[in-house]
């Protein structure tokens, strides 16, 4: 039998598995292991209060865990780098994470979002381009703030903006990691 | 010689009959016999006529597997030494294909193994309608966070070396795997040494209390056991990096223990999410 016959190539590819399992692993320890912050402890009072003038929604505890920043998302912008092994890594990460959310069982369902995001990084993987993560950032804030409007039944308006703020900031401070990557070569 | 020709002529050489042996079948008897006793044990009761009977038909089974295997040893090591001098990899079955099929059935074994423990553990847990159970303490996540950046660096330099074996960096193999058998030892000592310890001395946390107690010693316990093995892999890697028997072309071991590794980090991720976290709690009242 040569080669070819395996029937699991293509299926199971030994020499990415090592790349997979180490963004799952940093995606999840990332959350938890370190203490959970979210973007209402991050922002000056004075923003906090121009996008939620009434509070309700800083003061909401689901909004917390929910805006509860995944340090693992600093990832997405090296999927330019990595390719699907490190796409299905952090969205296994993510789905480590979703196992213990306080907001319940819906949350399981954010990791599809994640991978969606995370496949339109390497779509638009040209140097430079900026337009993956910025979708990323659109399909999962989208998602969280369908989420928290949902569960809390509070302003959409709002929730959008803070879950925008914090998607973006993570995945900002990833992208900036990245262009240094990129500029001393690391990965080649 | 090219290499193809070389390893073609080394093919001709194995007595590739050798390679179908009746003994996995033996020995999965054997194994078939000794969960088939635990299994009537929890169902049934301890019975010591047949728990002896069971584990003595296990016992003899890996006693007739040992006698047939072990005096087949040296020959399958010789004929190892010859493939890698005739440029071919020792685990890279010719017959199977490469070294990926093999790792990937044994990866997806443990998968079953692993998958068959978590949903045992979650059959379980069903029955409580609060979990953790009350009067269980709540772990503290600082000693699996510390396990978890040991696997994760160990992680990282399997793969450096890896990728290091591809290009001929000696040097980059020996330090990677060198490195991961010390954060792997680290890992378990944590564990066993400290961590363990800790939770039966302070009795904080014991087999005995409840199903949660049981379910983290017993989940924990296996996965440590499979720690301890990919270190042992690991410092057999490690032995033959330092007598430069890997290169570009053979490295098969050096992968398939590297990604034996990466399987027992994953699980660990699992392990740390529901056992100290409280993973799908959620659906404890649903369930219960």
């Amino acid at each position: 039998m040569s080669k070819t016959a395996n029937p699991l190539k293509g299926i199971v590819n030994i020499p990415r598995f090592g790349l997979f399992v180490i963004t799952a692993g940093i995606t999840a320890a990332g959350s938890l292991g370190l203490p959970e912050t979210s973007i209402f402890s991050l922002l000056p009072a004075n923003i906090l209060n121009a996008i939620d003038s009434s509070g309700s929604v800083i003061a909401s505890e689901e909004m917390h865990v929910l805006l509860t920043i995944i340090p693992g998302f600093m990832l997405a912008p090296f999927i330019s780098f990595f390719g699907m092994a490190a796409i299905f890594g952090i969205t296994l990460g993510h789905l480590v994470i979703a196992t213990t959310s306080k907001v319940g069982a819906v949350d399981l369902l954010s990791p599809l979002f994640t991978f969606l995001g995370l496949f339109f990084i390497r779509q638009y993987k040209s140097p430079g381009n900026f337009i993956g993560p910025l979708i990323f950032v659109l399909v999962t804030s989208l998602w969280l703030s369908y989420v928290g409007f949902t569960v809390t039944g509070l302003d959409m308006l709002p929730i959008m903006l803070f879950t925008l703020l914090s998607q973006a900031g993570i995945v900002a401070i990833g992208y900036v990691f990245y262009l240094i990557a990129k500029q001393v070569k690391i990965f080649n | 010689m090219p290499d193809n020709e070389k390893k073609v002529e080394f093919e001709h050489h194995v007595d590739t009959s050798e390679l179908h042996s009746y003994m996995p079948a033996l020995v999965g008897l054997g194994a078939g016999a000794f969960v088939a006793a635990g299994v009537i044990f929890m169902l049934k009761g301890f019975s010591l006529q047949l728990g002896a009977g069971l584990v003595g038909l296990f016992v003899l089974l890996i006693f007739i597997f040992l006698g047939g295997e072990i005096p087949r040893w040296p020959k399958i090591t010789k004929e190892s030494e010859q493939m890698v001098k005739a440029g071919g990899t020792p685990g890279e079955f010719h017959e199977i294909g490469d070294v990926g099929f093999p790792t990937a059935l044994f990866i997806l074994s443990e998968i079953a193994f692993f998958g068959g423990a978590f949903v045992a553990y979650f059959y379980l847990r069903s029955a409580y309608a609060v979990w953790p159970p009350e009067g269980i303490h709540h772990l503290d996540v600082a000693i699996p966070s510390i396990q978890t950046a040991l696997l994760i660096v160990s992680s990282v330099m399997i793969e450096w070396s890896t990728a290091a074996v591809k290009k001929g960096n000696q040097t980059a193999v020996k330090l990677g795997f060198l490195g991961a058998v010390i954060l792997g030892l680290g890992f378990a000592v944590i564990q066993m040494g400290y961590e363990w310890p800790h939770l039966l001395s302070s009795g904080e946390l014991t087999p005995q209390d409840g199903l949660f107690g049981a379910s983290f010693f017993v989940l924990t316990g296996i996965h440590g056991v499979h720690v301890i093995a990919g270190v042992i892999a690991n410092t057999v890697v490690t032995i033959k990096a330092f007598r430069n028997q890997f290169d570009e072309k053979n490295h098969g071991f050096l992968e398939a223990a590297g990604t034996y590794w990466h399987f027992v980090h994953i699980v660990w991720l699992f392990l740390f999410a529901f056992l100290w976290q409280d993973g799908l709690s959620y659906f404890q009242a649903a369930v219960a």
